[in-house]
């Protein structure tokens, strides 16, 4: 498990990118995405998740909309807006430059990225 | 089981409403609980929505366990475990945006709760007014008639305002006003210029659009259609332009051609109902006077608020066809109206700069260019702000207007202050209320809500009745203001604008000082109990007290003054004698030029041989009148002497005798004396400024007047011809046997109904084609004073209400001031202080009040009054007695106001007072 400090960091650079990639996604299927990704050792909660969700929206880098599902299921889809685009443009060059000084320090074949 | 797992599945799938199998665990219901959590939490941290999506969450992880082969309960058990329930989520959405959701919250609490304590801050001020019926009373009445009083003034200043605005293009019309110039000193200033104006500064200027000329049938003239005849006032002869430039409505007929032909006339509706009743007046034909026919081409109003005031609308070319050239191209006569409009957007100091160019221009003389001026004068400024002659209607008075406005808004300032008074004063009683709001945790804004939202609410029903009031005192008002202001406010947005402005103001004004005061009180000190003075705001009531008084004591003053002022004027000799006089207007058509001097004796001495006739007496003008014959006069021989403006009238031999003017050198003019012709009598004023010396000296000498010369045979006394608001003007008497403007007939008191039925007879007979119009000369003269009549009935009747609302106000706090020194009074009676004593001691305090208001509202009155009296040539001096009244007349009110209160006080039985402690 990941100390909560970094969990925390990291929450908003990954939702943007899961969104970016999927197009759009509801909760559950974010935390899946995750879960999946991560292999198991990043485990987000409902309450963690749905939070920042509704900060981003707020902050108008996603939007939201209910939906059925076809399989029945009333869902609450997020997408990113242009807004939150470009807010994952920042965030990734800020994750790169941490990388870059990691992969550095620790040689190439030991760094994250 | 597998049976079971699908059912689950389908549960959760499609919501609510499928029933489960299993009887030990039932998703749907657990689910519904795990829901209930939020529902039932406080929190405004979560909205439905939230709790939406996190059921939705939780179906999907419940869905996706059970895919894995959970069983339904557990499945349940852990998705809960991970989702969490309330409190867990609450304090996740509190960590990651409490700011926002504070400020939400807050929001939302304010609005919920505010709602509340609405219902609750208008019940707490019912239960208050209902339990002080009379504090409750004096408030919403003085506040009532504060109301109404400024809203009938402001009504009254707004039709005063109102006047001409009715226009489209108002803002860009003009009268050309004729200023007289002799050796760079004014002679005159007239409203009225020559013909030659409106067309030549069309043809000059650019800026000119239009003109209209406007000559004024001045004394009017007899009005004939078919047998029906009236004398009508109010004619007006003007350019087709008339109905094209002003916006007076027409209602039947074309703005464009109505009044462009010879001979057309537009009729004013009523009057046209005078003439033709019901019929159609278009196509009709009048003959004015005897020689001038008309046919009627239209039907107009002649709206109230408006400086010009017509009966019939005349063609002006009929003028030009009939008299002659001069009544287009004259310069020098100054008998004619011009308006002009400009293009928008003009500058008037540049298009002014022009003028004296243009006079000279005109007049082919260099010099004129110092003696004519001519100056725009805004058509929406003509109505309050002129002061000029020739003017064709009564004018309104600009500073009575706003002598009203500062009286309305006193009156409104005293119901204000009445309610700031007695709010603060009432503090002590319900400084228990704060306290306890305080301790259960309100907050000073609150408060501070609670109270303004009090005095909106006191407002409210204090503006439903000043409604009411203000429809009960309209024709009262009427009366007195001698004004038409209609009765149908409801509809008008501008009242609407002025009641909620008034309202608004007032409402929040008189409730934020109390707001503060009230919600500035110490919980603890408060429900200790020793809370028992309202010292704050002490020195702030009275100093309201004192500003209540000071307007009390000025307006009391004031009403005073005008009075006395009106009483002098009427009392005032005036140098001739005007009592027991019929005036009887002359003939306006006679058959033969020639017979009537005849026809005339014969008519006077029929009259004279009535018992109770004593004189008959004809004259071009009659007193009482603004004399508009006028020309340039000079001591002959004097050509250096500048020429003055001289006031004529013509008289007949009686004249004079029959008026009693008071000969002081010479003779009055006699049959005998048959040059009388080229004769002149001047009064004494005359004499001043032809310099021609003592009276005995005077007479012999030479003067010319116009283009004649004559003989000064006799001096008169100065005597007014018109009220004392005017000074002497020099007048000359022209001997005019043959003059019929007026017969002024001296009559005895006994059975004037008789003799006044003999005079109609015999005018009749020997004028048959007249309409007979008469009227008492005391009381023509009188009308001179009527602005000045109404102006001190107005002001008496707002000084009333004003002295009402104040009365009000002291009856209120001396109530509480002497609940507040209950103890006190006890102590001292029981000391041995003595009913009387006490009754002094209470009163002192308004005794030093009332001392400092008239200490204060003297000087400011007195300096008021003498801006109003300087507007009289003959006024009274001010002294120190209205003042003295005024101020005893506001300490006896005062002192009868407080003495109930006091003497209740001071009767009151020790022991009740005292007990308690």
């Amino acid at each position: 498990m990941l100390p909560k400090v970094l969990i925390a960091a990291s929450t908003r650079p990954i939702m943007l990118s899961i969104l970016a990639q999927e197009g759009e996604a509801y909760g559950y299927q974010i935390i899946q995405r995750i879960h999946r990704l991560s292999d198991g050792k990043i485990r987000w909660t409902a309450g963690t998740l749905y939070p920042v969700l509704h900060r981003m929206e707020t902050e108008n880098l996603i939007r939201a909309t209910w939906r059925v599902a076809d399989s029945g299921r009333k869902r609450k889809y997020y997408t990113l807006t242009q807004k939150g685009r470009e807010a994952l443009v920042v965030e990734k060059s800020q994750w790169l430059d941490v990388n870059a000084v990691l992969v550095k320090l620790w040689g190439p074949e030991l760094a994250i990225g | 089981m597998a049976g079971c797992e699908r059912s689950a599945r389908e549960a959760v799938g499609s919501g609510a409403g499928n029933r489960l199998i299993s009887p030990m665990f039932d998703l749907e219901t657990a689910i519904q609980t795990w829901r209930r959590g939020f529902r039932h939490g406080r929190s405004f941290f979560l909205f439905t929505d939230d709790v939406e999506e996190l059921e939705s969450h939780l179906r999907e992880h419940i869905a996706h366990l059970i895919a894995q082969g959970v069983s339904p309960d557990d499945a349940f058990r852990m998705a809960m475990h991970e989702v969490g329930d309330y409190g867990s989520m609450e304090s996740e959405f509190r960590k990651v945006y409490w700011r926002k959701l504070k400020h939400r919250q807050s929001l939302v609490r304010t609005i919920f709760w505010e709602l509340i304590m609405v219902k609750n801050y208008l019940t707490i001020a019912l239960r208050n007014l209902r339990k002080r019926k009379g504090y409750a009373f004096i408030n919403i009445f003085g506040l009532a008639v504060g109301i109404a009083a400024s809203l009938l003034i402001l009504q009254y200043v707004t039709h005063e305002l109102s006047y001409d605005t009715f226009h489209e293009d108002a803002d860009r019309i003009y009268r050309v006003r004729y200023d007289s110039f002799r050796d760079g000193e004014r002679v005159f200033k007239s409203a009225t210029s020559f013909p030659k104006v409106g067309p030549a500064m069309q043809a000059d200027f650019p800026e000119v659009e239009e003109y209209v000329r406007i000559f004024l049938r001045y004394g009017g003239e007899v009005v004939r259609h078919e047998d029906l005849s009236f004398k009508e006032d109010n004619l007006l002869q003007v350019d087709p332009t008339f109905l094209t430039m002003f916006d007076y409505p027409l209602l039947q007929g074309d703005r464009e051609t109505a009044l462009s032909e010879p001979n057309t006339a537009v009729i004013e509706v009523n009057t046209a109902r005078k003439y033709f009743g019901d019929e159609d007046p278009i196509g009709k034909r009048i003959r004015v006077r005897t020689d001038e026919e008309y046919t009627i081409t239209g039907v107009i109003e002649s709206p109230e608020n408006s400086h010009l005031k017509f009966t019939y609308l005349l063609s002006y070319s009929t003028l030009v066809q009939q008299w002659g050239e001069g009544f287009n191209n004259a310069w020098g006569w100054y008998d004619f109206y011009n308006y002009i409009r400009l293009a928008p957007d003009t500058d008037i100091e540049a298009l002014q700069a022009k003028f004296p160019d243009f006079v000279v221009r005109h007049s082919g003389n260099e010099q004129a260019r110092e003696r004519t001026i001519f100056e725009l004068q805004a058509l929406t400024d003509i109505h309050l702000y002129s002061d000029l002659i020739q003017e064709a209607r009564v004018n309104g008075d600009g500073e009575a207007v706003y002598f009203l406005l500062i009286i309305a808004f006193f009156i409104l300032l005293i119901a204000w202050v009445n309610y700031v008074n007695l709010s603060t004063a009432r503090a002590v009683e319900r400084a228990q209320e704060i306290g306890v709001r305080k301790v259960m945790g309100a907050e000073k804004s609150q408060l501070i809500r609670q109270f303004i939202l009090e005095s909106v609410w006191l407002n409210v029903i204090a503006a439903g009745i000043a409604i009411g009031l203000l429809y009960a005192s309209m024709p009262l008002f009427n009366q007195l203001s001698g004004e038409a202001l209609s009765l149908n406010l409801l509809s008008d947005a501008r009242f609407w604008a002025a009641l909620i402005g008034l309202f608004c103001v007032g409402a929040f004004l008189s409730g934020l000082y109390p707001a503060f005061v009230l919600s500035a009180y110490q919980p603890v000190t408060v429900l200790k109990g020793k809370f028992a003075q309202a010292r704050q705001g002490l020195a702030l009531r009275k100093g309201l007290v004192i500003g209540q008084f000071v307007a009390s004591v000025g307006l009391i003053a004031g009403t005073m003054i005008v009075y006395q002022q009106l009483a002098f004027m009427r009392g005032q000799d005036l140098g001739i004698d005007i009592e027991q006089t019929l005036v009887v207007e002359g003939p306006g058509v006679i058959t033969n030029d020639s017979l009537y001097s005849n026809q005339f004796s014969s008519f006077k001495q029929q009259l004279l041989q009535h018992a109770n006739v004593r004189s008959v007496a004809a004259s071009t003008e009659i007193p009482g009148n603004l004399i508009y014959w006028t020309n340039g006069a000079r001591k002959l021989n004097h050509n250096g002497q500048q020429s003055i403006i001289m006031y004529k009238v013509g008289i007949d031999y009686d004249f004079l005798d029959s008026f009693g003017h008071k000969l002081l050198a010479g003779r009055s003019y006699a049959r005998e004396f048959t040059a009388d012709d080229a004769s002149v009598i001047l009064n004494e004023r005359a004499l001043e400024v032809l310099d021609l010396g003592a009276p005995p000296d005077a007479v012999g000498e030479r003067v010319r007047i116009g283009g004649d010369t004559l003989t000064v045979v006799g001096v008169v006394e100065n005597f007014h011809q018109e009220g004392l608001q005017k000074a002497y003007d020099q007048i000359a008497f022209i001997l005019r046997p043959n003059a019929r403007s007026y017969y002024s007939v001296k009559v005895n008191t006994e059975s004037v109904s008789e003799t006044l039925a003999h005079i109609s007879e015999q005018y009749a007979v020997f004028f048959p084609e007249n309409p007979f119009k008469f009227y008492f000369m005391d009381a023509f003269f009188d009308r001179q004073y009527r602005n000045e009549q109404q102006f001190g009935q107005v002001f008496g009747f707002f000084a009333l209400l004003a002295i009402l609302v104040a009365c009000l106000g002291l009856f209120g706090l001396s109530s509480f001031t002497a609940a507040q020194r209950t103890k006190e009074i006890g102590i001292r009676k029981v000391l041995g202080s003595t009913v009387p004593n006490i009754l002094f001691l209470l009163s002192r305090d308004y005794l030093k009040l009332v001392g400092i208001a008239s200490a204060i509202a003297i000087p400011i009155v007195w300096w008021l009054i003498e801006q109003w009296l300087a507007g009289f040539a003959f006024r009274i001096g001010i002294t120190p007695l209205p003042f003295i009244i005024a101020a005893v007349v506001t300490l006896l009110i005062a002192l009868i106001t407080v003495s109930y209160q006091t003497v209740k006080a001071a009767l009151a039985n020790p022991v009740d007072a005292l007990r308690y402690e």
